[in-house]
């Protein structure tokens, strides 16, 4: 049933990211993206690792892909020919991408499976092999993805964290250096200035 | 080890990523207050950055600590690192110095400059400290994101915008195949460390599946880490962004950011990756040579002085790259004497593109042929010029002769006769568009009597304190020979270190 639903999930997503790249309108192509998405978090599910799969959804369909989609549709875009530039360049692509994929192939008989080094790893003790009786139940721990992520997230791998606050700071920064106009010109409204206003005052007669 | 030596160890980027705050909250709150009439605050906040480099300077330099491992393994300080970090910070300096009047006459008014110069230090000090593969990553990303904004910041010019675009574009795919391959090592052995990567690969060569899977892995993150050295023949960005990005981000881009991604590559080609080194040697000879030669015949084409500089700088770092594909401590030696010269050279270039201007119109140098008003119009910086592309082509008395003497006898010991010849050779023809550069300011000279903008008095105690250096090394050459043998020692120490404990 597993290997089903992978199969499924993963055939669909490769059509879905070649549609992506390949559809000629880009409505259709934010739209294809969305599904992409779609099916890599159901196989993230698969792999057991909901919280991504949550996050996926949530941050790149929920977000980043409406963003795209509405700023596509705000811009008038033509759709362009593309037919005579990509015969073009379709055979050398084709033939590097098959030699490259053919070297990685060649590579890649093995599975992916990481193989567990530690120079100690048979010195280090364990309660497991001190107490002769273990307590079973209470060395069974059910904790959730999140907790996990938390757990390594804010203690061990506190410097992650704080670096990644700090890329995004920097994109913040970058996104109002490039965009943001200042001008002295502009004429704005001071909303305090205006509520503080006494209307009794603000007409003065003066004697000249 | 407890949490407070962690904290003294890696004290330079905590002070620094905490001051960077304060600068932002100054700059946001300055900039927009109309009681003080809306400031520009770049040359403001250029010297107040100048003065915390200068004390992360000291702190980097006086660090109590030497060698220490950080924040679980994930950082690493030893005299490697802190030497290369002192030397990031001085040539942040001097960018930054050499920046500030230009500012002013292009009206790059955007303080964040500053602090996304700040921040792309932090970055790369950041990346020097690295050890393992997740940190590299992020560090990388931190640096480049501040490098994609640097090069846009002139956004009323199409160059600037185009430049940064580019950058973004090739840089982004660069870094996704860095991070490919850093996810394969990670799916092949299970390990992020690289100290426990050096003991995985030197334990168990034999492994021919996990072997060839680090290899296809290596590949994509050499791939990486070439791009972003500009090596052929993944330099195709180097020209246009050099051309394109304001002048002051190139003299960032000419001179700091290729130090801190060096480093990182003797970190995983003498440390982690050490012992495949023989599949990495001929890529690094490839790239080297075809670095050299595309450097050379580039450049010999080219009528704007920016680009001529960043076809030489893709020259230099395959004369960089020979140094390191020799997969010994001289090879890695010859290098770093190489590169800490090449900044000098670079930063005084780039300080004549940044200072020279004609006094009318405002223009600044563009065109090789606008070097011809110089000789006339200020002697002693044709003089400069002279002496610094003349270091640059490897002239013997001057600096520039000595670090490519360095690269050729190592490339002889290690018995790379062919490679030795065809650098000196494409040596001999890189010597050409150096010197017709001094042919145009010296034997060319137009006699129109053009009155310059007199250089400012930081820019000409860098320009005279540095050519004096590059004159003077053939005197007394050991204090940075020496020092670089210092800090390349513990780099090797380190693996024993790694190896036996």
């Amino acid at each position: 049933m597993e290997a089903i639903f992978f199969l499924f999930f993963s055939s669909l997503s490769l059509i879905c990211g070649l549609l992506v790249v390949t559809s000629k309108n880009p409505i259709h192509s934010v739209l294809f993206l969305v599904l992409v998405f779609f099916n890599v978090s159901g196989l993230l599910i698969l792999l057991g690792v909901e919280f991504l799969a949550f996050l996926f959804l949530i941050v790149y369909v929920g977000a980043i892909a409406v963003l795209f989609l509405f700023i596509v549709m705000m811009l008038s875009i033509k759709i362009p020919e593309y037919k005579t530039i990509i015969y073009r360049y379709l055979p050398i692509g084709i033939i590097l991408g098959l030699g490259f994929l053919c070297e990685v192939l060649l590579v890649f008989e093995s599975e992916l499976s990481s193989l567990i080094v530690s120079p100690f790893g048979n010195l280090t003790f364990n309660n497991f092999y001190l107490n002769s009786i273990t307590l079973w139940d209470s060395n069974v721990v059910a904790i959730t993805n999140i907790e996990v992520f938390a757990s390594v997230l804010y203690t061990h791998y506190a410097y992650f964290f704080i670096i990644s606050g700090v890329i995004l700071l920097v994109s913040m920064i970058g996104a109002i250096t490039l965009t943001l106009h200042r001008r002295i010109d502009i004429k704005r409204q001071k909303i305090y200035k205006q509520v503080q206003k006494d209307f009794a005052k603000t007409i003065v007669w003066t004697s000249k | 080890m407890s949490f407070k030596v962690e904290l003294i160890a890696m004290a330079p980027e905590i002070f620094l990523i905490s001051i960077i705050q304060y600068l932002i909250i100054y700059g946001v709150i300055c900039t927009t207050s109309s009681h003080l009439n809306y400031p520009i605050l770049v040359n403001n906040l250029s010297w107040l950055s100048l003065q915390v480099l200068f004390f992360l300077g000291l702190m980097t330099s006086y660090n109590p600590l030497t060698y220490t491992l950080a924040f679980n393994d994930l950082l690493i300080l030893d005299e490697f690192s802190s030497f290369i970090k002192t030397i990031i910070i001085v040539a942040t300096a001097c960018t930054i110095l050499i920046s500030l009047k230009y500012n002013h006459f292009e009206r790059i008014n955007a303080f964040e400059s500053i602090i996304l110069l700040l921040l792309a230090v932090t970055g790369i000090l950041l990346l020097i400290s690295s050890f393992n593969l997740v940190s590299i990553y992020l560090a990388i990303e931190l640096q480049s994101f501040c490098l994609y904004i640097l090069a846009a910041l002139n956004r009323t010019s199409e160059f600037s915008t185009e430049a940064g675009l580019k950058y973004f574009v090739l840089g982004a795919f660069s870094s996704g195949l860095l991070l490919f391959g850093l996810s394969l090592i990670y799916g092949f052995t299970g390990i992020l460390n690289l100290g426990d990567l050096f003991q995985f690969l030197s334990v168990s060569p034999y492994n021919v599946y996990v072997i060839n899977g680090i290899n296809l892995a290596s590949l994509f993150i050499l791939v990486g880490l070439l791009f972003k050295l500009s090596a052929v023949p993944f330099h195709l960005w180097a020209p246009d962004i050099y051309e394109g990005a304001p002048t002051t981000t190139t003299a960032f881009f000419a001179s700091v950011p290729k130090i801190g991604i060096l480093a990182l590559l003797t970190r995983f080609a003498y440390l982690g990756f050490y012992d495949i080194f023989f599949s990495w040697q001929e890529l690094f000879v490839i790239s080297a040579i075809c670095s050299i030669l595309l450097g050379t015949f580039g450049a010999l084409m080219q009528l704007k002085l920016k680009r001529l500089l960043a076809y030489s700088a893709i020259g230099h770092m395959g004369f960089m790259l020979i140094g390191f594909s020799c997969g010994c401590f001289e090879g890695i030696h010859a290098t770093f004497v190489y590169i800490v010269l090449y900044m000098m050279m670079a930063i005084v270039s780039f300080t004549f593109l940044l200072g020279i201007y004609q006094k009318k119109k405002l223009t600044r140098l563009h065109y090789l042929k606008d070097l011809t008003i110089l000789t006339n119009s200020n002697p002693l910086i044709a003089l400069s010029i002279a002496f610094v592309f003349f270091s640059m082509a490897g002239i013997p008395p001057l600096a520039g002769f000595f670090s490519k003497m360095f690269l050729f006898i190592v490339a002889i010991q290690s018995s790379m006769y062919t490679i030795a010849i065809i650098v000196v050779l494409t040596s001999v023809i890189s010597c050409f568009y150096y010197i017709r550069v001094i042919k145009l300011v010296f034997f060319d000279t137009s006699y129109l009597w053009v009155p310059l903008v007199r250089l400012d008095r930081e820019k000409s105690i860098m320009v005279s304190v540095i050519t004096t250096f590059l004159v003077c090394f053939a005197i007394y050459p050991l204090p940075i020979i020496y020092s670089v043998q210092n800090v390349l020692y513990f780099i090797v120490r380190n693996q024993f270190d790694l190896f036996y404990t």
